[in-house]
């Protein structure tokens, strides 16, 4: 099982602040064994949520050397090139450790906002793909679909030739492509063997139609295929601790995503029963349900709520990353040793983020 | 008022005169960045094209992003995007990530463009691109002021838009690159800052300027250009010159950048004579020597900037072919003793 930290919104008041402290979280995460740290995208929202993840993604990329960098970003909103040439930057400057999830614009209102008719966001979508994938092939490429015309040939441009080649070229092989589990991709998704990734507001019911959906659909992969899902994850050493302090963070992110998803059912009890929380204990057990009803081997764990101080989210990092992820590096993992971690017999008090939290403060 | 000194142009390109591989060569920007910053330079320049075969920067706003998480003072660049090549919206919101995520650092640089293919990827007209960089440079300017805005122009129509997050700075400063007539003028409407502009062509920026009932005085110019200092005169000049022979004769070459000043042409390889003579032309402007002589250069050139214009001394030292060692050396000896004094005599002026 692998872990991931985010996707990051960065939304609030002091943006820059907010950027700050995931830069340190994700720094903590670095040091506590997680796979990678994620920036997500959404437009014209009034929390002011990150709409280019890329910038971001870019910065984290110098500060973290070790992390892959995760970008859940849309298709469909801009020429597909602009995607492809800001991955293909942000590959190169993390030294090929980059990764995508792709998604469909959370509410029609983003695509309005572009000028688009939001019912053609699905076929920019998947001619969207095709322009990254022919975009970061080594070989130059022409394309033609209904919305995009790769080189456009305009009559007004001098004559340019049939083929052109996106420069430079991932540092990866190439830049692994998810999809997120909306409705209506995952079928296609699967037919082209790309991954998904089950979003952190969907339910269990959700993810359980779309899951069996998607599988149904796949064939045979080999058994290193990815099932990613995003979650929201808090783990305190209490599970009463825990409970707390998830109810202080609820009505806010429902409010952040409702007006980000343009839909009033991400409730707080909605989410309540989307979120992994407890003690390290349930935690755990909460991860082996998901595991064993939708078959993931990707947990990208949303911890930094909104109204819930930077230092506490470090602590929660820290812990996830020591108790829960230790759970799931390998199998058979001796539970006596997690007791005894859990019992102080290391030295609890030895604690990481007390360094992440001294430079903080912008 | 202090003399401000910048650095160019990143545009991590692996030139053929030495080629390798793109991770190097950001690294080598983080790298160069962090140095730029401890040594005192108050910006650092990044430059765009899209599709060309040594893979410069195609995305500016992100490799931003790279910058200023390595660096905690020096202001970041364009020079420039080209706006009309992008999507608006796109770039305002890329544009207030990069202001965020520096704290405030960014500095817009802006140019047309000229390369057909570039535009032809993206699928746009060549001939539009003066209509758009109007209306785009509108749209940026609604986007990061009001809080919802909406647009009607010929390229662009947005209803009821309301972009967040807002930038840092407001404005993001807005720096006007190209110095033909109708660039300079359309940077003297808008009262943006010049990049790459000529003292010559200052009376069509102050002309734009009061027509449009702004005071031209307090824009910034930049002043400069390719520069490399070393211990050594010679070795300095001989580690230059073949340099901007290539940038000038090879790759502007390649791209059709200088234009016929008759026919308005674009001068390509198909015209050797004519290129060959303008890009020595250029080669030979390139300053570089001791420390010394370079400050004199440097100093003519300040010399000339029209009275009431803020110089930017903006020096292309990377070349994206130097040897570690020498371009620490160049930026050290840059710094402490062609700056530091030019400064000092600046700043003392009556």
């Amino acid at each position: 099982m692998k872990f991931g930290l985010g996707p990051y919104w960065l939304g609030g008041t002091d943006h820059h602040r907010r950027f700050r402290e995931m830069v340190q979280q994700a720094l903590l995460a670095q040091e506590c064994a997680f796979d990678s740290v994620w920036l997500g995208e959404a437009h014209f929202t009034g929390q002011g949520c990150c709409p280019h993840p890329f910038v971001p993604a870019a910065a984290l990329a110098v500060q973290a050397d070790a992390l892959r960098i995760g970008v859940l970003c849309h298709l469909s909103l801009v020429h597909p090139a602009y995607v492809a040439e800001d991955a293909v930057t942000v590959d190169n400057i993390s030294n090929g450790r980059l990764l995508m999830a792709l998604a469909l614009p959370w509410r029609p209102q983003e695509a309005e906002g572009y000028g688009l008719d939001p019912t053609e966001a699905l076929a920019r979508f998947w001619e969207g793909v095709e322009v990254l994938r022919h975009g970061w092939a080594p070989q130059p490429f022409a394309f033609q679909g209904q919305h995009y015309r790769i080189p456009a040939r305009l009559p007004a441009n001098r004559p340019t030739g049939d083929a052109i080649s996106l420069t430079p070229k991932p540092a990866q092989v190439t830049i692994p492509l998810w999809v997120a589990s909306q409705d209506g991709l995952v079928v296609e998704a699967a037919r082209r063997r790309m991954p998904i990734l089950g979003l952190p507001w969907q339910g269990l019911d959700e993810l359980a139609y779309l899951f069996q959906v998607y599988k149904g659909a796949l064939g045979d992969v080999p058994p290193d295929h990815i099932y990613a899902l995003a979650r929201i994850v808090w783990v305190e050493r209490t599970s009463a601790g825990a409970r707390r302090s998830l109810e202080e963070a609820l009505p806010g992110l429902a409010e952040v995503w409702q007006e980000m998803l343009g839909v009033a059912a991400k409730d707080v009890g909605h989410l309540r029963e989307a979120a992994i929380c407890g003690d390290v204990d349930e935690c755990i057990a909460q991860v082996r349900r998901y595991q064993e009803a939708l078959g993931i081997n990707y947990l990208v764990c949303y911890m930094a709520l909104p109204g819930l101080p930077h230092r506490r989210v470090l602590q929660a990092i820290e812990l996830w990353g020591k108790a829960v992820i230790s759970e799931f590096r390998m199998a058979h993992f001796p539970a006596q040793i997690r007791q005894r971690f859990l019992e102080d017999a290391y030295g609890w008090r030895r604690e990481l983020w007390p360094r992440f939290e001294e430079v903080s403060e912008p | 008022m202090r003399l401000e000194a910048g650095l160019g142009l990143w545009g991590m390109q692996a030139f053929i005169l030495h080629p390798r591989h793109h991770v190097k060569l950001y690294q080598e920007m983080v790298e160069e960045a962090r140095w730029a910053d401890e040594l005192g330079f108050d910006a650092l320049w990044l430059t765009e094209h899209h599709v060309w075969f040594d893979g410069y920067v195609p995305q500016l706003l992100t490799a931003v992003g790279a910058v200023a998480a390595a660096t905690s003072r020096i202001r970041i660049g364009t020079s420039c995007l080209l706006l009309p090549m992008h999507d608006p919206l796109r770039v305002a919101e890329a544009a207030a990530m990069a202001d965020i995520v520096s704290g405030g650092r960014l500095e817009l640089g802006v140019a047309v463009g000229y390369r057909d293919l570039e535009f032809d990827t993206f699928g746009i007209a060549r001939s539009q691109r003066a209509s758009r960089m109007e209306e785009m440079l509108d749209i940026l300017h609604l986007a990061w002021t009001k809080e919802r805005f909406s647009y009607q122009g010929r390229h662009f129509q947005y209803k009821d838009v309301r972009l967040t997050p807002k930038p840092i700075q407001r404005p993001i400063p807005i720096w006007m690159g190209g110095w033909a007539p109708a660039v300079v003028r359309r940077a003297g409407r808008r009262r943006l800052h010049l990049m790459g502009a000529r003292p010559q062509d200052w009376h069509h920026y102050e002309e734009a300027a009061r027509q449009a009932g702004h005071d031209p005085q307090g824009i910034k110019m930049t002043v400069g250009g390719d520069v490399w200092v070393a211990e050594d005169e010679e070795e300095a000049k001989a580690f230059i010159r073949p340099l901007a022979k290539y940038l000038y004769y090879d790759q502007l070459g390649g791209w059709g950048f200088f234009a016929d000043p008759v026919l308005g042409q674009p001068i390509a390889f198909d015209r050797p004579d004519l290129l060959k003579g303008i890009a020595d032309a250029m080669a030979e402007g390139a300053m570089a020597g001791r420390p010394e002589t370079v400050r004199e250069q440097l100093r003519q050139r300040l010399q000339q900037c029209p009275p009431g214009v803020i110089p930017h001394l903006f020096m292309r030292i990377r070349f994206d072919t130097a040897p570690r060692d020498k371009m620490r050396r160049c930026m050290e000896l840059l710094a402490r003793e062609v700056i530091s004094p030019l400064r000092e005599e600046w700043e003392s002026r009556p």
